[in-house]
């Protein structure tokens, strides 16, 4: 079997091959710190894209306030481990389950709701999770943050330096990538399919809509939880600015920039969307002189309008159906 | 023996009322008709059976058991199936993972044996591909199973939900105008195919509004108006009842 046989056959092996020595071999050939860090900062957004695409572009259930949970994976990592002085690595853990709980919780009163509905009360979730994460300044260290968080370490072996963060970041999203197509592609994921194509037709093939509903929000809040425990060993500091309405609304456009329902997508509308941002913060201050992040959103905002008038299927649908491009026509 | 018991059945909507008392029983293995103009009643009382909502008073058995109270996805693992009037609801699926998603209340696979595709899941999925194979293949649809539904001619995506319906494996299938938009030709592959459904052991009822279909097909037939019985029985039967012919001409009955 020929290279071109087997990427045909096995398109997503070959592309998680292709993936692990782009990523592998990253570090080898780019030296800049900047480029790395912002690679670190990619791979935390396609952990949490991942997940919004599970619920959001399979599932069709939307949330309006997915920071939210990653800043609930944040916080239980960060008070772990400053105030209780826990082992990492179990702060993950604990905050993976407090996430997951609070997820199935909100889950079972929240998809009594659905379209609008939903929106506009997983916004009002998020916010009020953001203003708990300030407000509470006896355990999360109030608009400030909390400073301190350690550096994870396995053994003697810590990840002090951006290169060993970058791939255990990116090492992560390959795990998760492989569990997201996995569930995708199975009984489970063509449930979630029909669910979003129509509850009615759903039921009518003996689908229990909420339970799956409830299972898919599990999953993709326990990657967002592992993205903020990732995120606050990095930055060694959380504060609540990165989990607000803002971060919400960023994850959904990385989602709709990647393709809704495309787990290969998520990946490149985080990495689009973060370079966008790195292009902005370069050159928006250069034509309105006192830019500040409420003009990114903006620009976010317009990004997300163009795509869906133009793109509906997403960036890497659109672009991919642009090319004329023969192995990616269906064979008749 | 009834597989299917319909017990003074009153559904109503607001000041509507959609059905107002009806009583019948479906003969297992027997094709059984619901006919009425328009209004009458039969949509409702099909999603009444297939527990899209529930009655406002009355009963519905299935094999004897209650299903009052159970919710929709239950009633289809206990054998109760259905097709919609506009047929296919799955656009963003192929052909063949629509009815594969047929077969979900007959395998068991979980979110975490899928996503660390264990040995179960591997060979529950193979099963799952064959068996919708199966069922493409009865309606007669095998050969482009890797077409995305939303691009099928409109015939075609009927029998996608027929066979999605059958792979449920149900024991009562109901079919909500199963003819409706099909060309003579394929109107007669349908009267074959759900002849053939029955011989499955099948028990089919239908909701049609072509005559002919259901004097060609029907073993018994039940003709509601306004949310009421007004007659059933055999082809012949209804055909002479004056209730009947006065519903369908808009006479007052004498």
């Amino acid at each position: 079997m020929n290279m071109q046989q087997f990427w045909r056959r096995r398109p997503n092996a070959s592309a998680l091959m292709l993936l692990a020595i782009v990523v592998g071999t990253l570090p080898l050939w780019v030296k800049s710190s900047y480029l790395i860090s912002t690679g670190i900062f990619v791979g935390i957004s396609a952990i949490l894209t991942l997940g919004l695409c599970l619920l959001l572009g399979y599932a069709g259930q939307i949330s309006l306030g997915h920071a939210a949970f990653y800043g609930i994976g944040a916080y239980t990592s960060a008070i772990l481990t400053v105030k209780s002085g826990l082992n990492p690595w179990l702060a993950i853990l604990i905050g993976i389950i407090v996430t997951a709980s609070a997820a199935y919780l909100i889950g079972l009163f929240i998809f009594r709701l659905s379209g609008h509905y939903l929106a506009v009360a997983t916004l009002g979730l998020g916010i009020i999770v953001y203003l708990a994460f300030g407000e509470f300044g006896e355990l999360t260290g109030g608009p400030t943050g909390l400073p301190g968080v350690p550096r994870l370490a396995v053994g003697g072996f810590v990840f002090d330096g951006d290169v060993e963060y970058f791939y255990l970041v990116w090492s992560v999203v390959i795990v998760f990538l492989v569990l997201s197509l996995n569930v995708v592609n199975s009984r489970v994921g063509r449930a979630l399919r029909a669910i979003h194509g129509s509850e009615a037709a759903a039921d009518s093939v003996g689908i229990d809509s909420s339970r799956h509903k409830l299972q898919v929000l599990v999953m993709s809040v326990v990657f967002a939880s592992v993205a903020g425990s990732l995120y606050v060993h990095y930055m060694r500091f959380v504060s609540p600015q990165p989990f607000g309405f803002t971060a919400s609304v960023r994850l959904v456009v990385m989602a709709a920039v990647g393709g809704l329902a495309s787990v290969w997508g998520a990946l490149f509308g985080a990495a689009a969307v973060i370079l966008l941002t790195v292009v902005l913060r370069e050159f928006l201050p250069l034509v309105v002189p006192d830019a500040s992040g409420e003009h990114t959103v903006i620009v976010y905002g317009i990004i997300l309008v163009v795509i869906m008038v133009l793109m509906p299927e997403g960036l890497t649908v659109g672009l991919l159906k642009s090319i004329r491009w023969p192995s990616f026509k269906s064979k008749t | 023996m009834a597989i299917l018991q319909v017990e003074n059945l009153t559904k109503t909507f607001g000041g509507i009322v959609a059905l107002d008392d009806v009583s019948f029983e479906v003969a297992d293995h027997r094709i059984t008709a619901l006919i009425g103009p328009n209004g009458a009643g039969k949509t409702t009382l099909f999603n009444v059976v297939a527990g899209t909502y529930g009655p406002t008073r009355g009963a519905v058995r299935l094999a004897g058991q209650n299903l009052n109270g159970l919710r929709a996805p239950d009633r289809v693992q206990l054998g109760s199936g259905r097709t919609f009037q506009n047929a296919l609801h799955f656009d963003n699926m192929t052909e063949i993972e629509n009815v594969m998603v047929g077969r979900h209340p007959r395998s068991r696979c979980g979110i975490l044996s899928s996503a660390f595709q264990l040995p179960s899941k591997r060979r529950e999925e193979e099963s799952i591909f064959l068996e919708a194979m199966r069922y493409l293949n009865l309606v007669g649809l095998a050969m482009d199973s890797n077409e995305l539904a939303a691009g099928l001619p409109f015939g075609q995506r009927r029998l996608v939900a027929v066979a999605r319906a059958l792979a449920t494996e149900p024991r009562l299938l109901l079919l909500d105008e199963p003819a409706a938009g099909l060309n003579t030709m394929e109107k007669t592959d349908l009267v074959v195919l759900i002849r053939r459904i029955q011989e499955m052991g099948i028990t089919v009822l239908l909701v049609e509004h072509d005559m002919a279909l259901v004097m060609q097909l029907a073993e018994w037939i039940i003709v509601l108006d306004h949310g009421r019985k007004i007659a059933e029985g055999t082809a012949e039967q209804v055909g002479k009842d004056r209730k009947v012919v006065a519903a369908y001409l808009g006479q007052e009955a004498p």
